[in-house]
Formats: C-alpha cells, sequence, structure tokens
C-alpha cells in the first residue's frame, strides 16, 4: 500500500466520490486555481471544472445557505471553510436550518451535506484562527461531527460523511495536513461512530481524537518505558460517538483521561468523561476520571505560548504518571 | 460544637453499645474526665471527653447500641445552639421507652465517609471489606482496588471475629432481666398453683456467642472425628517436668498445656488444618500457630489465644496459657488476647465430659475438643490392663478438608500424646 498525506487523503476522497456521484461538488473560499488556504482542493478545478468545484463570496453565511439548499435539492454539497474558526459567521444557517430541517419535516426533506473545517492550534495563525469549536456543533441535535486523526481515517470517514443524509461537520486538523499513512486507492468508508483502539493498554484508557491521537501515541511510547501500559481509544466521530468501546476499555483499565485540544471548560471531553462516571464503567474506576484541556484563553501567536495553551505530549505524559501515583 | 463519638477500638468493630453515662445534660466536662461507659466486641472502655465544655446533649440512652463512628452526644457551650440533625435523633434522657433503640437508624453516619475509588468499593463489596479498615495508598490517601485486594490476602484471620468474648456487665444483664409470675387467678385452668418464669434477654455475649455458632454450623459442613488413647507417657513426662516448671513459674503444668503444646507442634505439621477462611474462595494456610483455648468465663464463653504457640517452650505457653485464663476470668482482656486464633482446642474434661463434638470457631477450619482423663481397662498384648486415657474429638469443615486430612492431623496429635518422645524430634524438624 502507498503512503499519501491526510491531506491528499481528503482530496482522494472527494475527488474519487465526485467521479462516481454527479450529485457531489465542492464549494468555498478560493478552493478553485487557489486550491483553498491550505491546498486541500489544489488541482481539482482541473478535473471537475468550475461547476462542480465553486468559488463563493467570502461568506461563510453564504457558502452553508447555498449547501443547504443544494443539498436540499438533491445535490450532495461538500463546502470548505477557511478556517472552522469561520463557522461562527455559518452558524444560523448550519444550527436552526441544516440541523432542523429534517426533523422539522418529518423526514420528508434531508441535509445530506458536508462541512471540512481546518482546525486547532500549532501554525501562529493566532486566536481567530486557531479554535476548536467541534463541542458548540456537537451539542446540536441534528449534526454530525468527526475528527480523523489520520491519512486513512480521513479518506475512509469523509467518505462516509458524504454518503451521509444528514449534515456532517468534518474537522481536519492543519498540523495534521502533512502527515502520512498507509492509505488503499480504492474508496472506502469507515462507519461514523465507531472507534478505533489506537493502541492497547492494560493500564489507563486515553480518549483523544484528531492531533491529540498523535500526542497520545508519543506520550503512551514514554509512559510505557516506566511500565505504564496506555490503551488509546479514538472515537473519530464525535457525534454519533461510540462510548461502548470507551466503557469496556475503562472497565478493563479502571483509569480514565481524555484528552482535548479545546478549551478544556466545557469541551468535549468534559462529555465523555461525564458519560463514563454515568456508564456501568463507573464501578470499575480506581481513579478520578481526568481531562487535559486547552487553556482558558484565546490562542496565542508567540510560538512558544501557543505550545502552552494546549495539552503537549510532556502534559499527558505528567497527567498518566500522577494518576498511576502512589501517595 | 463538638462531637463526640462511638470510639472504634479494633478492625471488626462495627457497634458498641452504651452501658452508662457518667455525664447529665448540662454537666460539665473536664477533657480527659470519663463521659461514657461503651462495651464493644471485645472489651468495655470509658470513653473520655476530648475537651473541655458542657455536655449539651446525649443522642442515645444508655443499652442503645451505635454504629461505630456515629455522633453519641455533643459537648459545648452552655448556649451554643445544637445542631439541627441531634433534634431528629435525640432520645430523651428521661424516656425509658425500648422504642427508643430505634432512633439510631434515623441517624446517618457522619463520619464513617471513606476516601475509596469505585473500584475500591465495588471490590470492598464483593469481598465483605470494611473500607474503614483498609489504608489507602493513593492520592489523598484514597483506597484503590489495589489496597482493598492487598487488604483481603493480608487480613488477620480475627476480621471476621473470633467468637464471643463481649464482655458483659453483670449489672446490664439483671437491669434487664424480668420475672414474670403468672397469677392463677388470671388462669382458672392452670393446674399448678403459681407458674413463674424469668425473661432473659439473648444480647451481648450470649447472642454473640450464640449468633456465631449458628452461622457455623449452618456455613460449614462439620464432620467430628474422635480417637482414644492412651496417654499414661505423656502423664509420666508431665509428673517429671513438673517440678522444674514449678520451680521456675508459678504455673502449674497441667495436661492441658500438654495437649496444647502437642497440638501446637502438630498444627506446624498440617498447615491445611492451622487455616481460616480469607474470603468465600480463599483459605490461608498460617505458617505460625496461633492457638485459642475456649474458657468458660464467669461472663460467657471467651477464647484468648496464645500467638506463636508454636515458637514457646513448655515453660512459657504453660506460663501464657494460665494468664490468659485468669485474664478471661476476671474480664481483664485486651482486644489483642482475642484475635488472630488459627486453631481452637476446647477442653470439657474437667465437667468429666468424655466425649463431645465441637462447633468450629469460624474463620478457623478445625477445633479440637478434649475431654476428661479416664483411667479404663484396655487389652495391651493380649492382656487387659488399666491405662490412663483420654479421648479427642477433632470437627472439621469438610469445604476444606477431607476425613483423611483431619484424621492425619489426629493421629499426629495422637503419636505426640502417646509417645511424647516424637515431640521431639518435631521440635527440630
Amino acid at each position: 500500500m502507498r503512503e499519501i498525506t491526510y491531506q491528499e487523503a481528503i482530496r482522494e476522497a472527494m475527488s474519487q466520490v465526485m467521479r462516481e456521484d454527479e450529485r457531489v461538488f465542492i464549494l468555498g473560499e478560493d478552493i478553485g486555481v487557489y486550491g483553498g488556504a491550505f491546498g486541500v482542493t489544489r488541482g481539482m478545478i482541473e478535473e471537475f471544472g468550475p461547476e462542480r468545484v465553486r468559488n463563493t463570496p467570502i461568506s461563510e453565511a453564504a457558502i452553508a445557505g447555498a449547501a443547504i439548499g443544494a443539498a436540499l435539492t438533491g445535490m450532495r454539497p461538500i463546502m470548505e471553510l477557511q478556517f472552522s474558526d469561520f463557522v461562527t459567521i455559518a452558524m444560523d444557517q448550519l444550527v436552526n436550518q441544516a440541523a432542523k430541517i429534517r426533523y422539522m419535516y418529518g423526514g420528508k426533506a434531508s441535509v445530506p451535506m458536508v462541512v471540512r473545517a481546518p482546525g486547532g492550534s500549532g501554525t501562529g495563525a493566532a486566536a481567530q484562527h486557531s479554535q476548536s469549536l467541534e463541542a458548540w456543533l456537537a451539542h446540536v441535535p441534528g449534526l454530525k461531527v468527526v475528527q480523523p486523526a489520520n491519512a486513512y481515517d480521513a479518506k475512509g470517514l469523509l467518505k462516509a460523511a458524504i454518503d451521509d443524509n444528514n449534515p456532517v461537520i468534518f474537522y481536519e486538523h492543519k498540523l495534521l495536513y502533512s502527515t502520512k499513512a498507509d492509505v488503499p486507492e480504492e474508496l472506502y468508508s469507515i462507519p461514523l461512530g465507531q472507534a478505533d483502539i489506537k493502541r492497547a493498554g492494560s493500564d489507563v484508557t486515553l480518549v483523544s481524537t484528531g492531533i491529540m491521537v498523535q500526542k497520545s501515541l508519543t506520550a503512551a511510547d514514554l509512559l510505557a518505558k516506566d511500565g505504564i501500559q496506555v490503551e488509546i481509544i479514538d472515537p473519530r466521530t464525535l457525534v454519533p460517538l461510540d462510548i461502548k468501546t470507551i466503557v469496556s476499555s475503562v472497565k478493563r483499565t479502571g483509569r480514565c483521561a481524555v484528552v482535548y485540544e479545546a478549551v478544556k471548560r466545557g469541551g468535549y471531553g468534559a462529555e465523555i468523561a461525564s458519560l463514563v462516571a454515568e456508564s456501568e464503567a463507573f464501578d470499575f474506576l480506581d481513579a478520578p476520571i481526568i481531562r487535559l484541556g486547552g487553556k482558558e484563553v484565546p490562542i496565542p501567536q508567540s510560538p512558544e505560548l501557543e505550545r502552552h495553551a494546549v495539552p503537549q505530549v510532556e502534559d499527558i505524559v505528567e497527567a498518566i504518571r500522577n494518576m498511576m501515583q502512589k501517595a | 460544637m463538638n462531637e463526640v463519638t462511638m470510639p472504634k477500638l479494633a478492625m471488626t468493630q462495627e457497634m458498641g453499645t452504651i452501658l452508662q453515662w457518667y455525664k447529665r445534660e448540662g454537666d460539665w466536662v473536664e477533657a480527659g474526665e470519663p463521659l461514657l461507659e461503651v462495651m464493644t466486641n471485645k472489651i468495655n472502655i470509658d470513653v473520655e471527653s476530648y475537651v473541655d465544655g458542657v455536655l449539651r446533649k446525649r443522642l442515645y440512652e444508655e443499652g442503645a447500641e451505635v454504629p461505630v463512628l456515629n455522633v453519641i452526644a455533643y459537648i459545648g457551650d452552655a448556649d451554643e445552639p445544637l445542631p439541627d440533625e441531634s433534634v431528629n435523633v435525640a432520645v430523651s434522657a428521661d424516656s425509658n421507652h425500648p422504642e427508643t433503640h430505634a432512633a439510631p437508624h434515623l441517624q446517618k453516619p457522619v463520619a464513617t465517609r471513606v476516601r475509596a475509588t469505585p473500584a475500591a468499593r465495588a471490590v470492598a463489596r464483593k469481598l465483605g471489606i470494611l473500607l474503614t479498615d483498609v489504608q489507602g495508598t493513593g492520592p489523598n490517601n484514597r483506597i484503590q482496588r489495589e489496597d482493598v485486594e492487598a487488604f483481603a490476602i493480608s487480613r488477620p484471620s480475627c476480621s471476621t471475629a473470633t467468637p464471643a468474648e463481649r464482655r458483659i456487665v453483670s449489672r446490664t444483664t439483671s437491669q434487664t432481666e424480668s420475672s414474670v409470675h403468672v397469677n392463677p387467678k388470671d388462669n382458672p385452668m392452670t393446674a399448678t398453683p403459681l407458674d413463674s418464669f424469668s425473661r432473659v434477654p439473648y444480647r451481648g455475649l450470649r447472642k454473640m456467642v450464640g449468633d456465631r455458632m449458628a452461622t457455623s454450623v449452618s456455613e460449614a459442613p462439620h464432620v467430628t472425628v474422635v480417637r482414644e488413647i492412651n496417654v499414661s507417657q505423656t502423664i509420666e513426662l508431665r509428673r517429671r517436668l513438673m517440678p522444674m516448671v514449678e520451680e521456675q513459674t508459678s504455673a502449674h503444668l497441667s495436661l492441658n498445656t500438654m495437649v496444647l503444646f502437642a497440638t501446637a507442634h502438630a498444627l506446624m505439621k498440617h498447615p491445611n488444618v492451622n487455616a481460616t477462611w480469607a474470603s468465600k474462595d480463599e483459605i490461608i494456610e498460617h505458617h505460625s500457630v496461633h492457638l485459642g483455648m475456649a474458657v468458660a468465663a464467669p461472663q460467657g464463653l471467651l477464647v484468648p489465644v496464645i500467638h506463636f504457640a508454636n515458637t514457646l517452650s513448655i515453660l512459657a505457653l504453660s506460663e501464657q496459657a494460665s494468664q490468659l485464663v485468669k485474664k478471661a476470668r476476671n474480664g481483664t482482656m485486651a482486644p489483642n488476647d482475642l484475635e488472630g486464633g488459627t486453631f481452637t482446642i476446647s477442653n470439657l474434661g474437667m465437667f468429666g465430659i468424655e466425649s463431645f463434638n465441637p462447633i468450629i470457631n469460624l474463620p478457623q477450619v478445625a477445633i479440637l475438643g478434649v475431654g476428661s482423663l479416664i483411667e479404663k481397662p484396655i487389652v495391651e498384648n493380649g492382656n487387659i490392663v488399666v491405662r490412663p486415657m483420654l479421648t479427642l474429638n477433632l470437627s472439621f469443615d469438610h469445604r476444606v478438608l477431607d476425613g483423611a486430612d483431619a484424621a492425619k492431623f489426629l493421629q499426629t496429635v495422637a503419636n505426640y500424646l502417646t509417645c511424647p518422645d516424637e515431640l521431639f524430634v518435631a521440635l527440630h524438624a
């Protein structure tokens, strides 16, 4: 199998689906000749033409509205946000329209669309271009939220997101775009709501998604040297969430840590921690569930400060060590 | 406002009974002054005040049985307001209705909160372990699963409690006993002119021993193997040792001490008999012998324990045994004297009992009942001769031991007592 990057895997998934399904098209700011803010759609306008690779005005509300309308009339649009931060401008369309229509019309209408949203910090893009607002969207019934952690998952999950008849917010992490993985050339689908055990271990269950999976894996290698075996569960999709896999892991390990880049307060990791506490894993917990999340500050521009604003490998290592520590 | 709580004096103690209050509500109490007398499952003890102040409220009446660490009284300034909950559980000092004894159940245990993880709690529930007995090694001394598991393995056999041993003050008994006289006039059909009976409450030490016996009989499948042995050589040995022992100690070397000595060493050879239940699915085979002796104390059956009996010379054993018996009879046992037994010997010989089926002292797995020494005609080398005979009755828990295991152990005891020379060989083994 060949290795390709996360960015290439996303482009490949879109292109392959578009070759098969005429209803699928992409729209967003500067996604044509420029190839999008992160070059994900580079080359697509040459293959599919301006009808199916549509440059839009600088208005996320308009892009979302257009996508919803197209979806309602039988198309399967994929819209790109230059930065996931701008979802705030599209929020009314997504929350009050996309998420509600299927319910309000008693299932007679549906909104099969994907919102591709590059998120996260680490690029020095500062406060308005580095956020992780996935919890906002995960809160709204009717929206699905996906956070792939590697190129393989990205391709398979994007295919499933496009096939889904509901609006799906597809979070891509900017720092992952250049990471490589073995990715099959043919199209494949990874069902939404199916967690992946990224590493098996017996001492602690570490739940993380997106970029935090990479950091968790590195931390787990370091912790293994101390004899601490960390099991890393990547739910891959926040909505729907495969809580079963998490709970069964916690029942085995007796300890649970949740790591997420978003601001710790009110982050989706809090939801996961709560679900574990409520679950049958409760009686197996041998330590308080811990959360590692971003600091309660806007992401700073200074690279050093930016590093400190979100959980890093050493934070994960320290937190897990403390969790295993004796008094 | 300072809380006075029911003290927890032993690992296994769950309840304490208030025998008497030394102070009335409104009395001034000095720190260190006895406040009340409490009976635990081991001893009676005076509870002293930790603070100076006015005894504002007594929450329980004399005779009430209260869970350990529950608040039983408040000490404070004369005009300090009482905590709200004391009003609900308060038992009026001058009311004497038996119903007031139900009051403790209304009260939420106050100080029994333990820092433990859910996993530790789940394991403790499963193994029937009190978390208050477990030392936590996690952050903030939190009890973790591992701590409970370690405790389960290491807990002394006594933690499921040696029997007996609740010292009851005769005063309590006499107060609660009541005589009833039925007047024949009330029932003209009665043939006898005056029928009378006494109601004796089933409580305290009587109840504790009784309940434990009932549990043992219903839980452990008992089998008793019996063996009559010729102890002439042991008696001869005792006669020779007697002056030496008496010279060095005040203790008199009894035949019972010889039996204790032989049994302690026999147990070392049969660790499967020197065992206790750790949990429903685990038995601990002890590598030291802690020998319990059933003693008929004035207040009831007590089983003081001779710790590390296997390491003691016959001199030391004799002395310890007689001291423990003395303590048991005087009611001056310390909790430690009653804990940790791995095997029990019950001797009813002094009452002329030849043979009986002793009940196992759970969590132990066997008990030896010793009968009285009786001279009997026996056949020896084809001749009828008179020999001092002793009957040994070994009851064992058939869940843990089979007949052959028990028989082999009893055989070792019998060999040591019929030919005590073997004991000296065993000592060096």
